[in-house]
């Protein structure tokens, strides 16, 4: 699947609640950017701040990105997190639940957890009108 | 002519600094410190948005912005949330009872609040 990056976006490390604010204030631009509408900027921006609050509170870090992906069935606004976690002491339903994913995935067209080898990967999603 | 927003914040302080932002786009901006004052000023005169905040003295905000979506006389009005209130479920609840928009009261508020307004055709 090619995957092209938005413009003006870049990658975040989840450390603290200040990385928090900043990563929902660069979603909600870049939404704005690529022509959501006022509310759907507002849940993308919710669910990435309650994914990586919860993070935060569970200790682990991880990496957030913003990108289009204009190659899939429906254009779209992707937030992909990846987190390194143990796949010994955790999985997908624990994962679920660390993550807040079913509070984040209310405020989404579409979202997605995956355990692999190397960590985990949540990607949130929203459609572009294209 | 210069649009008129109605504010709805209990917090004095918060209240004045929003206005002072909001006042240098152009904007009146009246001040309302509990939701029955809010609706009052609502009724008796139409703003151009709605600026409001979840927790109020008398009631909630979300009640407040349900009430004005429920009626003809004002559910035109464009509802822009501003909370200290930044969890997944209550900002789906502010967008369920009609809110235009929902921005957390963070660092980047006034900013995304000016950006909303403009959006909103208000600026």
């Amino acid at each position: 699947m090619r995957v092209s990056p938005a413009a003006q976006t870049r990658q975040i490390q989840i450390q603290n609640d200040y990385d928090v604010v900043a990563m929902r204030q660069e979603v909600r631009q870049v939404a704005r950017d690529l022509g959501l509408g006022l509310s759907q900027q507002a849940k993308i921006a919710t669910a990435i701040s309650t994914v990586a609050r919860a993070l935060i509170a569970a200790n682990t870090s991880a990496t957030m990105g913003i990108r289009t992906n204009d190659t899939a069935s429906r254009p779209a606004l992707e937030i992909v997190c990846q987190l390194a976690v143990d796949q010994l002491l955790v999985d997908q339903t624990q994962l679920e639940e660390l993550l807040q994913f079913s509070e984040a995935r209310a405020l989404v067209d579409e979202a997605s957890l995956s355990l692999d080898d190397g960590g985990a990967v949540l990607i949130l999603r929203m459609w572009l009108n294209r | 002519m210069q649009s008129r927003v109605l504010l709805v914040e209990d917090s004095r302080t918060q209240a004045l600094r929003i206005q002072l932002e909001l006042v240098r786009y152009g904007l009146t901006v009246d001040i309302a410190s509990t939701g029955d004052r809010g609706l009052a000023a609502v009724h008796s005169s139409p703003p151009a948005a709605i600026i409001l905040d979840v927790d109020l003295p008398d009631i909630s905000g979300y009640r407040l912005c349900q009430t004005l979506k429920g009626d003809p006389a004002t559910a035109h009005i464009p509802i822009v949330m501003l909370t200290h209130r930044d969890a997944a479920q209550d900002a789906l609840a502010g967008l369920q009872v009609g809110a235009e928009d929902y921005i957390p009261k963070d660092s980047f508020a006034e900013q995304n609040l000016v950006e909303s307004l403009r959006q909103l055709g208000v600026l």
